[in-house]
């Protein structure tokens, strides 16, 4: 008898949990347990002082002190100072270092009594070589050493600057070559993560999440979803889990984009790797208390003027009426979208004494919605606490609950917007205009609410038995629990008018979803000297990672009345559904690391995988790496250079792989029903036994210098090659299987620039101008389909070979002329195949116009210190080289809802004849959507803020003080004729398709915040 | 003292090494093995087993009653039943008669998208997918012997009559299909892969005493004759419908939860407001009455689709989500005989058969063999007989191409929604199948 999974779980776990134990106790010596600190015996003093910006004195918060050769340590307050207890007299070091900022060894001579006082300098530093990364191996490695780009973000600095109320605006426009995609605004909507691009074409493009070394749930698509037919809970399926993670409980993200640098962590890791690092505690005189508001607006900018005047013709007197569904509700004293609101409360506790270092906090955040349907509350708590029981082992522990409640409103096809855009009031005039139903229909009867609970947990242990060998093991586990409801509410009788009783009568959808990820991660680190100048370093580690996702759809139509939204209340039933996902992962490595007077380092590393999503005739697959970094300006030839300060050279290549989706191997029959519901079965997936994991191979090239002791630039260009790209291929329905089949038959090559660049305008004494940019740029295209799809049937997106991945394809009219009598197009020719002549555009053929991939990215931020306590930031982005869907136009201009509602279809003689014959009449219907997909390229004025710190004299009792007002998506520059060029109905991630129709765009915030330290 | 100290700790480590090393060992030949299995589906290796026989068969039958469904109202809407309700220009195609070869008649399939969820229901998947299903079970039950499958008999009569009517309705509806990733082959072959599987079904249910199913094999032949067409083939036809009892009728097996089993004339009009009853079948009066045809009755939904113009019109027969569909029936047989009367001379026959048809509704009045009518008449009644008693049942796509009916409005007459109407008569070999059928993308 076959063993079924479930079964098997507990023994797994089981035996899992005997080993690490069995590892515990290796790791743990006894006799090293909870040793007194060294210098317990000795005259102590208290140390104090404060660190600061070198050349403007501006004090420098977050930044970490050590002294050397104890345990002893503090964080800098907002205003840079600093108190450590019980420091051994005698001449001692401090290490102090922060990111951004070129780490520093200071010595000082510590009274036997009393305090002693020292100011520390640090000078920025956009890429500090001796920083200490997470590279998967145990203990990190300093970035000298590594030979792949890493880009690290302050988080303490950019949610102090940002006012980032989530991980996503965290991450955005900070990072070269990483693109968030918000896709709407509205609130509990989740965004999507790209790096350097897609590569995969069938399956998701999102990076590994991990915090504080253990994987956690990554997924863009999870959300309510309505009964088949209900339309209420259209595209609510958004509610990515990204945002579950506060920002402020972050000390930093390190973010490796592609397989260069992601070998050691093999399948599932092409898409590159994000890793959080939590904030800890640090050895301090006293607790340390941290109490943060903020309060805030929320908006859509200028609705009024972004969404189209619609127009229709009165029948009766042939006048052309213009209408304005956003100004004529307002002007009604019913306006379309409210102003709504955000605030959040966080505290923290951080501290540590002897061995013990902690950290908690918790946060409230209470957020509403532009309409009455859309708001958020959530609820987090982190703490972290990390004991060092002895100078050779230490262990932390990592706990992470959230709780979610968020209702998303209505979106897509049912949102009040959508309404507005698609109505006008001769043509559906028992609506007020609106399509298809007044705004108070989706806004009081539809709501997609999701509620979450998360909880991860992880443990990590170190240990140095020896100065030649460190390990880590770390264990850790992602639980995530939601309750995602879909409901249409039982409508009062005047709601009922506009939807009839079968619809107003309600129903409800229920998902329910259980997603756990368990990780298991062991690195080992061996370190030599072969002779004075060269250090051998070898790594080893494995890693074992199992995702199981459980889900259950419940849910039916027809309330008895009011008030009643159960599913155990609907008169009908629908079809409820279970799933249950595993997969699993285990994997090993090796890697060997020469470093030749720390200043050349030759990496080598060879990674072996193995998933449960593989064909049954697919098993192992290895992944090599090999890496150089030179840290070229430490040779004795370059001392001459003063204005390089540092200049590090580095080149990888790589290799990684992302594995199929969990059944796709599979053939598979479902459980169905047959006559009369009798037990039956049908054909379910083709499966692929041969099905193996997409390859990515990639090289990396580039530097990282700092200059003129103010420009720092981070230079990278990268080519990737992912061969076996997962193909979904459609099956011949006459094989007896529907759908499509995977099969490794693609190959997608990606290359592209990366620069990062941070520039120390001016720091002068009272007044200091720092310039952050970044640019990236990324082209995709397909190599080979396995032989299919080379051929575009329709208008729209399609994977052609030598196209990138979604490229957008339709017919393109080059020439019509104006009936003199209609003033419509007439003689309208389509551009025909290459070197032909233009033909009718029914036969014409589709042409390639572009993808849907932004080709440039980039930011550039500004920051302005002025006197000591004022602060003014400022942050552009922009994406360009790619096209963006006005769906809304088409529903508009194309009678899409049973007329046509925009100005060229009622004044003709203002529009060119060619842009008519593709903007109006049947034009989409023939393939003609050029003009749908317009240019969407943009920037945005994304943050602002200014931040005062009040003098402590102010705020007596506190540590420190500080306010900041910030704004965010505050103004957009575009041709896109579109509500947003950033309005995406589908996720980035797991879709190359585009569109946007009556999506509500990112709204604009406006917050304050007050910090209070004491 | 302290050397026994020391060895004591090494051994101890030793000892916990070894222990971890066995235990990790065995986990790891638990976990390597990594066998990917789904819960919530059946695998090829636990499918095909004799055990499983009544489980294959009933697939069979669930999937083409899906199938048929689907088929009903696709097909409908393609020909003068049912018409457009909704705003959407892919829909749009189906009802001018212009689809293109990679819409979604070609790829939907019977479970996703549901009919609620999709506008445009599919034809050729759910059909093909039905086929090989039924034709899968039968070859699996021909493998195996009665000791081992009880009953096998009546189960292979009934896995070779649900790919009988399977490949008659891709017959009726369809330019040409593929079996099996064969080669393409037209209407006259698939209704002779029909009879031939109808004759065995019909051998299998002789044998196992099953009139159900042995009647509604010898009515499907006689339907697979009737389309193939000619005096033999419809002489045979007529023979076997003779032997159709009068109260034989096979009907679908609905269901209010299961989406795969809801009627889906039901969901697509007052559910889901994608279409309506074509006005063509909106005011059917009885003969020489002024009532509703009780065959024909539509309901007045009193609602609007969202295409301009539309009103929501449904089927009395098709009312709710749970009314059944008909497959197969007497009255069916009956007109089959009377068309074969008709076509010999046998005015008389033909007219009782007609009325033999009627007589099942009550309301219907007797037909009356009009003084001096030609064959011609008959036919023409007995076209019309067959457009009313079998409303909706999926046979009016195949009749209008058997009997070489306009399609109207006629082709190239401008489509309310935009556009004209097209020039097709039938669902062309979708691309699905032409593109990855290596048969006939290799030119066989």
């Amino acid at each position: 008898m076959r063993k079924i999974l479930y079964r098997a779980a507990p023994r797994v776990a089981r035996i899992a949990a005997s080993a690490a134990a069995a590892l515990l106790a290796l790791f743990v010596p006894a006799s090293n347990a909870l040793a007194l600190p060294e210098f317990a015996q000795q005259a102590v003093a208290t140390v104090t002082g404060q660190v600061t910006e070198a050349r403007s004195n501006r004090p420098l918060g977050g930044a970490t002190i050590q002294v050397d050769g104890t345990r002893l340590g503090a964080v800098t307050t907002d205003d840079g100072r600093f108190r450590i207890l019980g420091v051994p007299s005698g001449s001692r070091t401090l290490s102090v270092r922060r990111l951004g900022f070129a780490s520093v060894r200071q010595p000082i001579v510590v009274a036997s009594a009393g305090a002693t006082n020292a100011t520390v300098e640090l000078t920025a530093s956009a890429t500090s070589l001796d920083e200490v990364v997470v590279t998967g191996t145990a203990g990190g490695e300093v970035r000298r050493s590594i030979g792949n780009a890493v880009t690290t973000i302050n988080a303490v600095e950019a949610t102090q600057k940002s006012a980032s109320q989530s991980l996503s605006s965290l991450i955005g426009a900070r990072a070269p070559g990483v693109i968030i995609a918000p896709g709407t605004g509205r609130l509990g909507a989740g965004p999507s993560i790209q790096i350097r691009g897609r590569s995969s074409i069938g399956l998701d493009n999102s990076p590994l999440l991990y915090v504080d070394g253990v994987r956690v749930n990554n997924a863009t698509t999870a959300g309510p979803v309505a009964p088949a037919g209900r339309l209420g809970g259209q595209a609510s399926n958004v509610s990515g889990r990204l945002n579950d993670i506060n920002p402020e409980d972050i000390e930093s993200i390190e973010i490796i984009k592609g397989p260069a640098a992601a070998t050691i962590y093999g399948t599932e890791a092409a898409n590159g790797v994000i890793q959080i690092i939590t904030k800890k505690g640090a050895t301090t005189a006293k607790p340390a208390v941290k109490l943060q508001v903020q309060d805030g607006l929320i908006w859509f900018r200028d609705a009024a003027g972004r969404v189209e005047t619609n127009y229709a013709r009165n029948t009766t007197t042939g006048e052309i009426v213009a209408w304005n569904g956003v100004q004529e509700e307002k002007a009604r004293g019913t306006p379309l979208f409210r102003t709504g609101q955000t605030r959040q409360y966080t505290g923290a506790l951080s501290g540590g004494r002897d061995i013990v270092r902690y950290y908690a906090s918790g946060s409230y955040q209470n957020d509403l919605g532009v309409e009455p349907n859309n708001s958020l509350r959530q609820f987090t708590f982190h703490t972290n606490l990390s004991v060092a029981p002895s100078e050779t082992v230490d262990f932390g522990t990592s706990l992470n609950y959230v709780n979610l409640s968020s209702h998303l409103g209505a979106d897509v096809g049912v949102s009040a917007l959508l309404g507005a855009v698609a109505g006008h009031p001769l043509v559906f005039p028992a609506a007020r205009g609106h399509f298809p139903f007044p705004p108070e229909v989706p806004q009081t009867l539809y709501d997609n609410a999701q509620g979450v609970h998360r909880f991860t947990g992880s443990t990590t242990l170190n240990h140095r038995p020896a100065a030649w060998f460190s390990q880590r093991l770390v264990a850790g586990i992602d639980l995530t629990s939601d309750d995602s409801r879909a409901i249409e509410r039982f409508a009062t009788p005047d709601l009922v008018a506009f939807i009839g009783p079968v619809a107003g009568a309600g129903s409800i959808g229920q998902t329910l979803r259980r997603n756990t990820i368990a990780s298991a991660d062991y690195a080992g680190s061996f370190k030599f000297d072969v002779s004075r100048a060269l250090r051998s370093t070898s790594s080893i580690g494995g890693q074992f990672y199992r995702t199981e996702l459980n889900s259950s759809f419940l849910g039916g139509t027809g309330f008895p009345g009011l008030g009643v939204e159960t599913v155990s209340a609907v008169s009908s039933p629908a079809q409820a559904t279970q799933t249950q996902i595993i997969n699993t992962t285990i994997g090993a490595y090796g890697q060997q690391q020469f470093g030749w007077r720390e200043r050349f380092f030759l990496t080598a590393a060879l990674r072996v995988d193995n998933n449960s999503a593989f064909g049954e005739d697919f098993k192992w697959i290895t992944y090599p790496k090999l890496s150089a970094a030179w840290v070229v300006n430490e040779e004795s030839f370059w001392r001459a250079n003063s204005y390089v300060n540092s200049l590090k050279l580095r080149a990888a290549y790589g290799e990684s792989g992302r594995q199929p989706a969990t059944f796709s191997a599979l053939r598979t029959y479902s459980p169905a029903q047959g006559p009369g519901g009798t037990s039956a079965i049908t054909p379910n997936t083709i499966g692929n036994p041969d099905l193996k994991p997409e390859r990515g191979k990639e090289t990396e090239l580039g530097f990282d210098a700092q200059l003129f002791d103010r420009l720092g630039l981070d230079f990278t260009w990268f080519g990737k090659r992912t061969q076996d790209v997962i193909i979904s291929q459609p099956i011949a329905p006459s094989s007896g299987f529907a759908g499509n089949q995977f099969a490794n038959l693609g190959r997608v090559d990606n290359s592209g620039v990366e620069l990062l660049a941070t520039l120390q305008a001016i720091t002068r004494p009272g007044f200091s101008w720092e310039i952050v940019g970044n640019l990236a740029t990324n082209r995709d295209e397909i190599k080979d389909l396995g032989g299919i799809g080379g051929v575009v049937l329709s208008a729209g997106q399609s994977n052609v070979v030598g196209r990138p991945i979604g490229g957008i394809f339709t017919r393109r009219v080059v020439s019509a002329d104006r009936d003199p009598v209609t003033n419509l197009p007439i003689n309208i020719l389509c551009e025909g195949a290459a070197g032909a002549a233009p033909v009718a555009c029914a036969t014409a053929p589709f042409q390639y116009i572009g993808t849907p991939t932004p080709r440039t990215t980039g930011s550039l931020g500004n920051t302005f210190h002025i006197g000591k306590n004022l602060r003014l930031y400022g942050l552009v982005d922009f994406k360009r080289g790619h096209r963006a869907v006005n769906t809304n136009d088409v529903v508009r201009c194309q009678g899409v809802v049973g007329a046509n509602l925009c100005r060229s279809n009622f004044y003709p003689l203002e529009y060119d004849p060619v842009y008519l014959a593709e903007h109006v009449g049947s034009a989409a219907g023939l393939g003609i959507t050029d003009q749908y997909y317009e240019d969407g390229s943009f920037a945005k004025l994304r943050e602002l803020s200014a931040t005062v710190t009040l003098p402590t004299r102010y705020v007596r009792g506190f540590s420190a003080a500080s306010i900041t007002v910030a704004g965010r998506e505050l103004k957009t520059w575009t041709n896109f004729k579109g509500l947003d060029p950033e309005g995406n109905t589908n996720n980035v991630a797991t879709s190359s398709a585009i569109g946007n129709q009556g999506l509500v765009p990112p709204l604009t915030r406006l917050l304050a915040t007050v910090n209070l330290s004491f | 003292m302290r050397t026994h100290m020391i060895y004591s700790l090494a051994q101890r480590r030793i000892a916990l090494a070894a222990t971890a090393l066995s235990v990790l060992s065995t986990a790891c030949s638990e976990i390597t093995s990594l066998k990917q299995e789904n819960p919530g589906a059946l695998s090829v290796e636990t499918l095909y087993r004799p055990a499983n026989a009544p489980l294959l068969v009933n697939g069979a039958i669930g999937d083409f009653e899906c199938a048929f469904n689907r088929y009903v109202v696709g097909s409908g809407l393609f020909a003068d039943e049912v018409s457009v309700a909704i705003s959407q220009t892919v829909n749009f195609d189906y009802d001018a008669r212009r689809v293109n070869t990679n819409a979604t008649y070609g790829t939907n399939n019977c479970s996703s998208p549901t009919p609620s969820s999709s506008q445009q229901p599919g034809i050729y998947t759910p059909l093909s997918v039905a086929r090989a299903t039924a034709d899968t079970a039968a070859a699996k039950l021909e493998g195996w012997t009665d000791t081992e499958v009880p009953k096998r008999a009546r189960l292979i009569g009934q896995a070779y009559a649900y790919a009988g009517y399977s490949l008659i309705l891709l017959g009726e509806g369809m330019c040409s299909a593929a079996i099996n990733l064969g080669p393409e082959i037209q209407p006259p072959l698939l209704f002779a892969e029909a009879v031939t599987r109808f004759t065995k079904s019909i051998a299998s249910a002789t044998t196992a005493n099953d009139s159900t199913t042995l009647n509604l094999a010898r009515l499907g032949r006689a339907r697979a004759l009737l389309d193939v067409g000619g005096g033999s083939n419809l002489a045979a036809a007529a023979a076997d419908a003779a032997l159709i009892p009068a109260t034989f009728v096979v009907n679908t097996s609905p269901d209010a939860v299961n989406t795969r089993r809801q009627n889906t004339v039901f969901i697509t009009i007052s559910q889901s407001a994608f279409s309506t009853v074509d006005p063509s079948f909106r005011n059917v009066l009885v003969p020489g009455g002024t009532t509703q045809d009780p065959r024909v009755v539509v309901t007045d939904l009193n609602r609007s689709g969202t295409a301009t113009g539309s009103r929501l019109f449904i089927p009395a027969k098709h009312a709710a989500v749970t009314s059944p569909i008909r497959i197969a029936s007497y009255a069916e047989a009956q007109l089959i005989i009377a068309e074969h009367a008709a076509t010999t001379g046998n005015q008389a026959e033909a007219a009782a058969a007609i009325n033999r048809a009627r007589a099942r509704t009550a309301g219907v009045p007797a037909y009356t063999l009009p003084a001096g009518a030609t064959t011609a008449d008959l036919i023409a009644q007995i076209i019309e007989e067959r457009r009313r008693e079998l409303f909706l049942e999926g046979h009016r796509l195949g009749d209008m191409r058997r009997y070489g009916l306009a399609f109207t409005p006629a082709a190239g007459t401008a489509y309310p929604n935009g556009g004209v109407y097209g020039t097709q008569t039938c669902f062309p070999l979708p691309d699905v199948e032409r593109i990855n059928n290596p048969t006939i993308a290799g030119g066989g």
